[in-house]
């Protein structure tokens, strides 16, 4: 035979068995279209997540509280490639308004902002001229225009005297579209630039305090960690403290972690998804060289070698893959390049983290490569067991063969045969078929019974039970704990202020609607120790928890032991923050002396750790309320009040304690609906592109159950016949057909209830450890495991129907008579 | 008597215009009960097809079959494939049976189908009859030609039909068997009181039989 005969058969064979080819191109079209679509969508959300880190400025980290000389040793340091330094001149004192004067200079240029830019005019040279955002002129009630007037109130360093001075706008620059946003215009910060010549008028060059945008060079060469560190260094190289640091994070992690963890998924999922389609096509071809041993062995018979057998396998495989890999390329990438920006821009409007983009790039030819190789790989392999298997067929078995030759000559059977009987025979026939279709139908449902529970498990609720523990609202005090330049905003400060005094709560009380405030709260101390996770003499919290809070602590512990009277006896407690614990440089046990801030009083008080946990929701340090009690604290505690209300007057409630927040500057409102709608987008983000991957998966492995029963229908076409002339009725071949179908679908459901939901709860534990989406409650998938057996029971019966229909497209005589 | 199986002006055309095959043609025939008739005509002549009606595999053109009292034209696929495994024992040339199923279960298969209890007395005993009675757990792969027709012959039986249709049940057997097969066949729709009607090239079957009918281009000569 020459190769154009052996690539004419396997061109006759494509259009012989038509059925096996379309499921083949299915599935090979499926498995590209998801490959690429992943890949297609990671280069989408990758570039997104650059474009929106890059909106936020390229540089490395801001490095705040620096004198003139501090800067002059930056500008001068080695590691530094860009820098830019601006000073905080003075705050906007109009209105409650948020607002700022800053003044800015570029001492080596390579920053690049994202918003800030110049758009109109020029940046403040002289001291009257101000240039800045439209918002914050338009928040001051005046038009941006080039030109017009504004008088500003403002302190300079935020303290002293309120002077007023008239500027004139010389400049605009661009600023982020806040329109779509629903949120208090408290947590808006407006800020514009005034010329370093107003800012010498007011105050001497030492007096001045900087904040310095810095570059370090080598960024491609190092992680997100040593980049950090050398920040870290090169501040203690200017003899500046290492937490007035603030790393712009975003993009340390979009540029340095986000990629590699990025390339990661795309390349775990990706195995995933080439294993299950890799499953099916092996059993594609597994039962088609198992049907077709005759006609291979006839042509063995007729002289072609092994080798030439196999090629026409391949050739084959390689004409299917030539329809669907292009088909499934296209799919791929015009699905997540129609489907991301819409969905991104939905995600934009609500968002505060937001960036419009204005152009996405997810086209890649090296991708396009790749999932081209990587399928044509996956092809290949799975053909090389049943090529293996037909290369064996000898030109006898052309004519012996029939389907239970292989193994045992007798069954022991029973005494009568029913339907059910007569199915289970046939199932029983071919075990490693039906073996292998169970198998990979059970593990794609598998997978998406695991990852259901998990996203199952991300409820909207309990993620904004995660900001509002109890309530419709939380009124929480916006503090530091740490500032020592400004230490009017610490926490110990503000408790001397009584901000949450008894006029204050009935104020909350008498709003109409209000019907129970609760309260949270902590204090702070120091300590002695020297160990980093008290670095700079930083202060952490301390709060009380009561038995039951402890009890149900106990599954979170990692480290040592809750019991609450031991704890009581010992001073004992409970450190809440596992991830924390090694910088905590403490063992089990061991005594630390306290200095607890009780506002302006200090009480020395000596605890011990006495287990670690693993939870988010309380302070870093909580000890039984009996031993808080005895502390005595003078000063109010509360750190934020929970508001529960009637649910009817909610808008109204809201309103009325959004006036109330914006009377203080250190208040922040925290409501139910704004974290409920940022909870479900982020959520959404996550559950729904993965079930659509899942569904996929989920129809690849059901093309397999598909062609295992038109193959088990094509081959027993005349066993059919037969047992309809010996009085199967219509009726009984539909059900015994169902029957047989619907032991596929038992089986999988059954895998899929028991290891899927087996694994997911050990993901949905796992996941909840590393604190992922704010998982707490497992939330057992009953929607989709309901919709998984409805999906999979109906998908059941039309595949059985259509079947039936096909079984009757041939009359009765000529199944019978077929192979005669 | 009244026969069991009678056809009235039975008709089966296959195709259209020019290429219209008159497979039976205006066939009327009577068969009494425990009637051995034989079927005989050269290849194409409309036998097969005759018997198909009669069994029920095929529906009529025009005409009425009548089995055992009902005219089996106007049942519906859910009755006829009820009276196929009441009242019609198949044998087939291909012997066509379940490859899944070990010999006893292809024996009670049709009683199974129509959700009785076999009488297992009964069918030992036409195993007996039949010599197969040490074959009941072997799979039909591994039976010789005779022993699967013996098989076919047993599940045509088991159900205590009234009539057999046999399509050339010795075709594919060689003299020996052939002679034996039949013979049993005989004996057997004797002993359970069965009509038998049997499609043959084979001269020596035909002269065994009752009485032969002779087909010609679908009509009866």
């Amino acid at each position: 035979m020459k190769n154009n005969t052996i690539s004419s058969l396997a061109k006759s064979r494509v259009t012989y068995n038509k059925s096996r080819s379309i499921l083949t191109v299915i599935a090979i079209t499926l498995t590209t279209t998801l490959l690429m679509g992943l890949v297609t969508s990671a280069i989408g959300i990758f570039d997104v997540n650059r474009q929106q880190a890059l909106a936020n400025g390229n540089h490395h980290a801001v490095i705040s509280h620096l004198n003139a000389k501090q800067i002059e040793m930056l500008n001068n340091h080695l590691d530094v490639e860009s820098l830019e330094v601006s000073t905080q001149f003075a705050t906007v004192s109009y209105d409650n308004m948020n607002g700022y004067l800053s003044s800015g200079s570029v001492l080596k240029e390579g920053i690049y902002h994202g918003i800030g830019n110049l758009t109109q005019g020029h940046l403040p040279e002289a001291p009257d001229e101000i240039c800045g955002p439209p918002a914050f002129f338009e928040r001051m009630d005046t038009e941006p225009v080039i030109g017009n007037k504004i008088t500003i109130p403002f302190r300079v360093g935020g303290e002293g005297l309120i002077q007023m001075r008239e500027f004139t706008i010389c400049g605009l620059v661009s600023q982020r579209d806040l329109s779509g946003l629903d949120i208090s215009d408290n947590r808006i910060v407006y800020s514009a630039s005034v010329s370093n010549a107003l800012v010498e008028e007011y105050l001497a060059k030492e007096e001045l305090e900087y904040t310095a945008s810095i570059r370090l060079f080598g960024e491609e060469n190092l992680s997100e960690d040593r980049m950090e560190n050398q920040i870290k260094e090169l501040c203690r190289n200017i003899d500046c403290r290492t937490d007035n640091i603030t790393f712009n994070q975003q993009y340390l992690m979009t540029i340095l972690t986000m990629s590699a963890e990025i390339t990661a998924f795309v390349i775990l999922t990706g195995l995933i998804i080439l294993f299950f389609s890799a499953l099916v096509i092996y059993s594609i071809y597994y039962i088609s060289v198992i049907t077709d041993i005759q006609e291979i062995g006839k042509l063995k018979a007729l002289g072609a070698s092994k080798k030439q057998v196999k090629h026409v396998l391949v050739s084959e495989s390689m004409r299917l893959c030539a329809i669907a890999i292009p088909s499934g390329l296209l799919l791929g990438f015009s699905i997540p390049f129609i489907l991301l920006p819409i969905f991104l821009n939905a995600l934009a409007k609500n968002s505060l983290m937001s960036y419009t983009i204005e152009e996405y790039h997810m086209f890649s030819l090296p991708a396009l490569l790749g999932v081209t190789l990587a399928i044509l790989v996956t092809v290949r392999l799975s053909l090389q067991k049943p090529l293996r298997m037909a290369g064996k067929i000898s030109p006898i078995e052309a004519i012996r063969y029939q389907e239970s030759s292989a193994g045992k000559g007798s069954r022991k059977g029973s005494l009568n045969v029913s339907l059910l009987r007569l199915s289970m025979a046939n199932l029983s026939r071919n075990k490693k078929r039906t073996i292998v279709t169970i198998m990979t139908m059970g593990l794609s449902c598998v997978l998406f019974m695991s990852l259901a529970g998990t996203m199952n498990s991300m409820s909207v609720m309990d993620q904004a039970r995660y900001t509002i523990p109890e309530g419709s609202f939380r009124l929480a005090l916006d503090c530091e704990w740490n500032d020592k330049e400004y230490p009017e905003n610490n926490f110990d400060t503000l408790q001397q202020q009584n901000l949450f005094g008894e006029s204050f709560l009935q104020r909350i009380r008498d709003i109409d609607g209000v019907t129970d405030i609760g309260k949270g709260g902590y204090v702070l101390f120091s300590t002695d120790s020297s160990a980093p996770f008290f670095e700079n003499h930083r202060k952490r919290d301390l709060a009380p928890i009561s038995r039951d809070e402890a009890e149900s602590l106990q599954k979170e512990i990692t480290a040592g032991e809750i019991d609450y009277d031991k704890m009581l006896a010992e001073n004992g407690v409970i450190f809440t923050s596992h991830l924390d614990w090694e910088e905590m440089g403490l063992s089990i046990g061991e005594p630390l002396t306290l200095t607890i801030h009780d506002g302006s009083r200090e009480i020395p008080f000596t605890i011990t750790v006495q287990a670690v946990a693993a939870t988010g929701e309380y302070s870093y340090f909580v000890l039984p309320e009996e031993l808080w009690n005895t502390l005595d604290l003078q000063f109010d505690t509360t750190s934020e009040l929970y508001i529960s209300i009637d649910q009817a007057k909610y808008e109204e409630v809201k309103t009325s304690l959004q006036e109330i927040t914006e009377e203080n500057e250190h208040f922040s409102l925290y409501s139910l609906d704004e974290e409920m709608r940022l909870g479900a987008l982020s959520i959404n983000m996550i559950k729904y592109p993965l079930y659509v991957i899942l569904i996929m998966v989920a129809v690849i492995g059901c093309i397999n159950l598909i062609n295992t029963m038109i193959t088990s229908i094509v081959t027993r076409k005349k066993e059919l016949g037969v047992l309809q002339a010996i009085g199967l009725s219509d009726r009984q071949l539909k059900k015994m057909l169902s029957t047989e179908g619907l032991f596929f679908t038992t089986g999988t459901l059954f895998l899929s209830a028991t290891l899927g939901n087996l694994f997911g709860y050990l993901i949905f534990l796992y996941a909840k450890k590393m604190h992922f989406m704010g998982l707490s409650a497992y939330h057992f998938p009953i929607r989709e495991t309901i919709g998984l057996a409805a999906m999979l029971i109906i998908g059941q019966l039309l595949i059985t129907g259509m079947m039936n229909r096909r079984v009757h497209r041939e009359s009765l005589i000529d199944r019978i008579r077929s192979g005669e | 008597m009244t026969p069991i199986l009678q056809t009235k002006d039975l008709c089966k055309f296959y195709g259209s215009g020019e290429n219209l095959i008159k497979a039976v043609d205006h066939v009327d025939i009577q068969i009494m009960p425990g009637e051995y008739a034989a079927i005989i005509g050269k290849s194409g002549s409309g036998k097969s097809t005759l018997l198909h009606l009669l069994g029920g595999l095929e529906n009529p053109t025009s005409g009425e079959i009548w089995v055992d009292g009902k005219n089996i034209a106007a049942l519906s696929e859910e009755k006829l494939a009820a009276l196929r495994r009441r009242k019609i024992g198949f044998i087939f040339q291909a012997f066509n049976l379940i490859p899944s199923l070990n010999v006893w279960e292809n024996i009670v298969l049709p009683i199974g189908l129509d959700g009785k209890k076999a009488d297992e007395s009964f069918i030992r005993d036409i195993l007996q009859t039949l010599g197969i009675e040490s074959k009941i757990n072997a799979l039909p792969n591994t039976l010789s030609g005779g022993q699967q027709q013996r098989t076919a012959i047993a599940r045509a039986i088991a159900a205590k039909p009234s009539i057999i249709l046999a399509d050339e049940p010795t075709g594919n057997l060689d003299t020996k068997n052939s002679d034996e097969v039949i013979s049993l066949l005989k004996l057997s729709a004797k002993k359970y009181g069965q009509t038998l009607v049997v499609i043959t090239h084979n001269e020596d079957i035909a002269q065994m039989a009752d009485r032969t009918i002779v087909l010609e281009d679908g009509k009866l000569v």
